[in-house]
């Protein structure tokens, strides 16, 4: 039998705005997020605009060390996850954490720092690829971090359905609710593709 | 800077910690909160920080920040 499901709490960090406020201020008054790129040189490139977060201090929602060792697209995650938490004022207690999953999209996960690890691969072999680059790298990840961050124990997935994967992973989060397999979940999508391969 | 102040510095930087709590004896397990990941990774520093080669079999032997030194010093590092 299927159940209702209702949303409970939102965070949102956009080209728009680093809140679920601004980010649909931003959009009712027509502002567009789109701008010059400034996170590598896109000088040689024939598009040099992208929608990127901007002035956005990870440091808000996440350690030092997480900053220097998580692709951005994790960073972002945890920070949405952050506010939609608070927003909801969710907490997952530990007789709750197993009815507790994660479903958060993402297209190409830690692209970025693929690139990065595949340049010291190549240019120093093998020894240099960083211990934590399949931590930064898999698509699943932001799922991962964000429920080890909110000890969720529930269903935790990813979709991967390209620019359709937050949508899929809010879908599939509906459903696992619906159909009974957790009582919350924590879901959304997130992405970190302004980078040199994914831009060219 | 000695040998020992720039392996602190290091370590300071990678486990995120004060200089306090990176006496030479602090292990990087139980007293300076790192786990085998940040242990890999710290190492590797040090190997680009100081032009040496940490095999694996010594890896396994490093535990605190004196063990580190030691083992710089054997290599020939200053």
């Amino acid at each position: 039998m299927k159940r209702r499901v209702v949303v409970t709490g939102l965070g949102a960090l956009t080209p728009l705005g680093n809140s679920v406020g601004e980010s649909w201020d931003g959009a009712i008054s027509g502002k567009s997020g789109i701008g010059p790129i400034t996170k590598f040189d896109c000088s040689s490139y024939k598009s040099r605009i992208a929608g990127e977060i901007k002035n956005f201090d990870p440091l808000q929602f996440v350690s030092k060390q997480e900053v220097r060792r998580y692709d951005d697209f994790i960073l972002y995650s945890l920070a949405a996850a952050e506010m939609a938490v608070a927003d909801a004022k969710l907490t997952v207690s530990p007789e709750f954490a197993e009815r507790t999953g994660v479903i958060i999209g993402s297209a190409i996960g830690g692209i970025a720092t693929l690139e990065e690890e595949l340049k010291n691969l190549f240019s120093s072999g093998p020894r240099k690829i960083s211990p934590f680059a399949v931590p930064a790298i898999l698509a699943n990840l932001a799922s991962g971090h964000v429920s080890i961050r909110f000890g969720a124990k529930g269903p935790i997935s990813c979709a991967v359905t390209a620019c359709a994967a937050g949508t899929s992973a809010i879908g599939d989060a509906y459903k696992t609710i619906a159909f009974g397999d957790a009582d919350v979940m924590i879901t959304g999508g997130v992405e970190a593709a302004v980078t040199q391969l994914a831009v060219g | 800077m000695t040998l020992e102040e720039k392996v602190i510095k290091i370590v300071m930087e990678q486990l995120d910690v004060t200089k306090e709590e990176c006496v030479l004896e602090a292990s990087f397990l139980d007293d300076l909160g790192a786990d085998s990941l940040d242990i890999v990774e710290l190492l590797m520093e040090m190997e680009e920080a100081f032009g040496i080669e940490i095999a694996d079999e010594e890896l396994e032997k490093i535990s605190t920040i004196q063990n580190v030194v030691d083992f710089l010093k054997q290599k020939g590092v200053k």
